[in-house]
C-alpha cells in the first residue's frame, strides 16, 4: 500500500514521468501552434534547455520584496501538482491512493492562488493587474468547475476518483467532463482566456519580477498542469479494463490529443477581455447549475 | 470559422520558414551593403566626403597624400557617395555586413596618392579671345534672376 | 560535474530569450527585430524567444541612439537582465547615432553606458543578421558563464 504509494507519487505518474510529460506537452503545444502559423517550432528539448538554463541564472538581490515568499509559490505550486498527479486514477484497478476528487481540485486550485499571491507581493504595477484578473478569472471558471464535479458525484454517487473512472454512460457523467475540459484553458491561461499573463499588455503579469530558478519552477508547474488537467479529463473518459499497460498509454495519447485540440483552439482565437470570459464561463455555469439539480431531483426520485 | 479554414490550409501547403542555421546569402543583387572603393581609380575628390549625411566617409588630406576611411557603423547605407562619385569608383557589395563587437572593427582605410592628370604639350599660341562690343547691349534690360 | 557544465553551457546556447529595448529608434530596426518571429524567419526554431519582462531575458537587443529620455531606462533594464547576459546593439544608431550624432538630446553610442558584446551593422539590419547576431551573443554568454579554471571560484 505504501510502496504502490510512493510509486505513484515519484515514479508514475508522479515525478519521474510527469516532469518529462510536462515538457513533452509544452513542445507540443508550441509545435502545433506554430505548424499552424506556417512556421517551423522549437525542437523536442527545447523546454529541456529553457529549465536547465534558467536554473542556471543569477538572479540580483532586490531589496524591498520578500524574495523568500516570492520562491516560495512556485516551489507549492509544483509540489501540490505533483500532489495532484499521483491522485489521478490513471490505473483505477486498486493501485495507488484512492483520493477523491474534491481532494484533486483543492490541489489543483493551488497554482492558481500562488499565482494570484505571487502577483501581489511581487510589488510591480503589472503584478497587480495580471493578479486581479487572474483572481476574477479564477472564480468564474471554478464555478463551472465544482458545478461539474458536483454534477460527476451526483449521477455517480461517490466522490471517490477509482469509483468515478469507471466510465459509464449516463449523461450527467459526459456533462461533467465535458465542464472539466471548458475550463481547462482558463486554468491554462491559454488563448481565449490568456487575459492574466498578457505577454506585451502587462509585460507578462505575475511573473514580471521573477527570473531565474524561481521562473523555471513556474515554467514546470505549467506543464506539470498541462499534464494533470488533460489527464483527468482522460482518466474519466477511458474504460478501466484491459491490460495494465494499456490504459496509462491510452491515457497518454488521449491527453496528447487533447492538447493539440487546445493548442488549435489557442491559435484560432484572440484574447477575451475579463468581461467576456466571465460571461462564457457564466452562461455555461447557468446551464450546469441546472443540468446538476435536475440530475440530483432526478436521482433523489428515481 | 474561417479561421479554422485558414489553419487547415496552413497545414495542407506546410512550412514557409527557412531552415536555420543556413549558410547561403539571402539577399537579392540591389542590396545595399557595405560601400568599396577602387583605390586605382579614386581621384580623391571628396565628394564622397561632403555627400555623406553620417560621416561615415572621411577624406584628409596633406599634400598629394590623402586617406579615405569608411566607417560601416556610422553608414546608414543611403548610396548618396555614389550618387555623387564622378569617376564612379565607389560601388555596394550585395552581401550582408558582417557582424563585429568592437566599436570601429569594421573600418577601413584607404591611403592614396593624388594622380593628376597628364596635360598635353603646349602646341602654338591661344588665339585671343573677341572682347565684348557695347552693340549687343539695347535698352535697359532688367538684370538677370539670381539663381534659384 | 564536467557533463553539468556541459549541459549548463548548450542550454544557455540553445535556448536565448531576448528583450527588445527601443531607445529611441526610429522603428526601421524595430520592425526587422519583429521580422524575425515571423513565419518567414522564425527564430522559434533556434529556441529565442520575445519575452515580456528583462528579469526572463538573456540577450538585450537595443535598438535607437540613446536619448535622453531612456538613459535611466537603459540603466535600469539592464541591471534587470540576469547574469549571465549579453546586449545586441541592431543597426548604426547604437553603435554611433548614425546621422543624430552630434545632437544635444542624443546621449551618444550606446557603449558608453552599457558594456555591448554584438554590434549588428546596417540601416536596418536584414533579420538574418540580426538573427546571426543574436546567435553569437548566445555562444558569447554561454561562454561568460563557464566558471574560471584557475583559482577563481566563480560558479555559474
Amino acid at each position: 500500500m505504501i510502496l504502490s504509494g510512493l510509486i505513484h507519487l515519484f515514479l508514475f505518474p508522479g515525478l519521474i514521468f510527469a516532469i518529462p510529460a510536462g515538457w513533452f506537452f509544452m513542445w507540443g503545444e508550441h509545435k502545433a501552434v506554430a505548424r499552424m502559423q506556417r512556421r517551423i517550432g522549437p525542437p523536442l528539448l527545447q523546454p529541456f534547455y529553457d529549465f536547465v538554463k534558467l536554473i542556471g541564472k543569477r538572479t540580483p538581490h532586490r531589496h524591498g520584496i520578500e524574495a523568500d515568499l516570492l520562491r516560495l509559490y512556485p516551489t507549492v505550486s509544483v509540489v501540490s501538482l505533483l500532489g495532484a498527479m499521483a491522485l489521478l486514477p490513471v490505473s483505477p484497478l486498486g493501485y495507488g491512493f484512492s483520493g477523491d476528487v474534491v481532494l484533486l481540485f483543492a490541489l489543483l486550485e493551488m497554482p492558481s492562488i500562488c499565482f494570484i499571491l505571487a502577483g501581489f507581493t511581487s510589488g510591480s504595477l503589472y503584478g497587480e493587474i495580471g493578479a486581479i484578473r487572474e483572481a476574477v478569472l479564477g472564480v468564474a471558471n471554478n464555478l463551472v468547475f465544482l458545478l461539474a464535479i458536483v454534477t460527476l458525484a451526483v449521477t455517480r454517487g461517490t466522490f471517490r476518483l477509482n469509483d468515478l473512472a469507471q466510465p459509464s454512460w449516463n449523461p450527467g457523467h459526459w456533462i461533467g467532463v465535458l465542464g472539466i475540459f471548458l475550463c481547462i484553458p482558463a486554468k491554462l491561461r491559454l488563448n481565449p482566456f490568456s487575459t492574466s499573463s498578457a505577454e506585451q499588455e502587462i509585460y507578462s503579469g505575475p511573473l514580471t519580477e521573477y527570473g531565474g530558478a524561481a521562473l523555471a519552477m513556474w515554467k514546470l508547474a505549467h506543464g506539470l498542469e498541462w499534464v494533470a488537467l488533460t489527464g483527468l479529463v482522460s482518466t474519466l473518459i477511458l474504460p478501466a479494463q484491459g491490460l495494465w499497460w494499456l490504459r496509462p498509454l491510452l491515457v497518454f495519447a488521449l491527453s496528447f490529443v487533447q492538447v493539440m485540440v487546445l493548442s488549435t483552439v489557442a491559435a484560432a482565437t484572440a484574447r477575451f477581455t475579463l468581461q467576456r470570459s466571465i460571461r462564457f464561463y457564466w452562461q455555461w455555469a447557468a446551464v450546469l447549475a441546472v443540468l446538476a439539480v435536475s440530475s440530483a431531483l432526478y436521482m433523489r426520485f428515481h | 470559422m474561417n479561421i479554422f479554414r485558414l489553419i487547415f490550409d496552413n497545414l495542407r501547403r506546410g512550412v514557409v520558414s527557412q531552415r536555420l542555421p543556413h549558410q547561403h546569402q539571402c539577399t537579392s543583387d540591389e542590396y545595399r551593403g557595405l560601400i568599396r572603393n577602387d583605390a586605382e581609380r579614386c581621384i580623391g575628390c571628396a565628394a564622397c566626403c561632403y555627400a555623406c549625411p553620417t560621416g561615415a566617409i572621411e577624406v584628409v588630406r596633406s599634400g598629394d597624400n590623402y586617406s579615405w576611411s569608411y566607417d560601416p557603423g556610422k553608414c546608414t547605407f543611403c548610396a548618396c557617395c555614389i550618387a555623387r562619385c564622378k569617376p564612379n569608383t565607389l560601388t555596394m557589395e550585395s552581401k550582408l555586413p558582417p557582424l563585429y563587437s568592437r566599436q570601429g572593427d569594421l573600418r577601413q582605410v584607404l591611403n592614396m596618392v593624388r594622380k593628376r592628370p597628364a596635360r598635353p604639350a603646349v602646341a602654338a599660341a591661344p588665339t585671343p579671345a573677341p572682347t565684348p562690343t557695347a552693340a549687343t547691349t539695347q535698352g535697359s534690360n532688367p538684370p538677370p534672376a539670381a539663381a534659384q | 560535474m564536467k557533463f553539468l557544465q556541459r549541459l549548463l553551457h548548450k542550454s544557455r546556447r540553445k535556448s536565448p530569450w531576448i528583450f527588445h529595448l527601443n531607445t529611441g529608434s526610429c522603428n526601421g530596426c524595430d520592425i526587422e527585430l519583429v521580422t524575425c518571429l515571423s513565419p518567414r524567419f522564425d527564430v522559434e526554431q533556434i529556441g529565442i524567444h520575445l519575452e515580456g519582462s528583462p528579469r526572463h531575458a538573456d540577450i538585450l537587443c537595443v535598438t535607437g541612439p540613446v536619448t535622453r529620455n531612456t538613459l535611466e531606462a537603459i540603466k535600469t533594464v539592464y541591471a534587470q537582465v540576469c547574469e549571465p547576459k549579453a546586449v545586441v546593439a541592431c543597426g548604426s544608431c547604437p553603435a554611433s547615432c548614425n546621422v543624430f550624432a552630434g545632437s544635444p538630446v542624443i546621449e551618444g553610442p550606446l557603449s558608453k553606458h552599457i558594456p555591448v558584446d554584438v554590434y549588428v551593422p546596417g540601416c536596418p539590419p536584414h533579420p538574418d543578421a540580426i538573427i546571426a547576431g543574436i546567435a553569437q551573443a548566445a555562444q558569447i554568454l554561454a561562454d561568460r558563464g563557464i566558471p574560471k579554471t584557475a583559482k577563481g571560484e566563480e560558479q555559474s
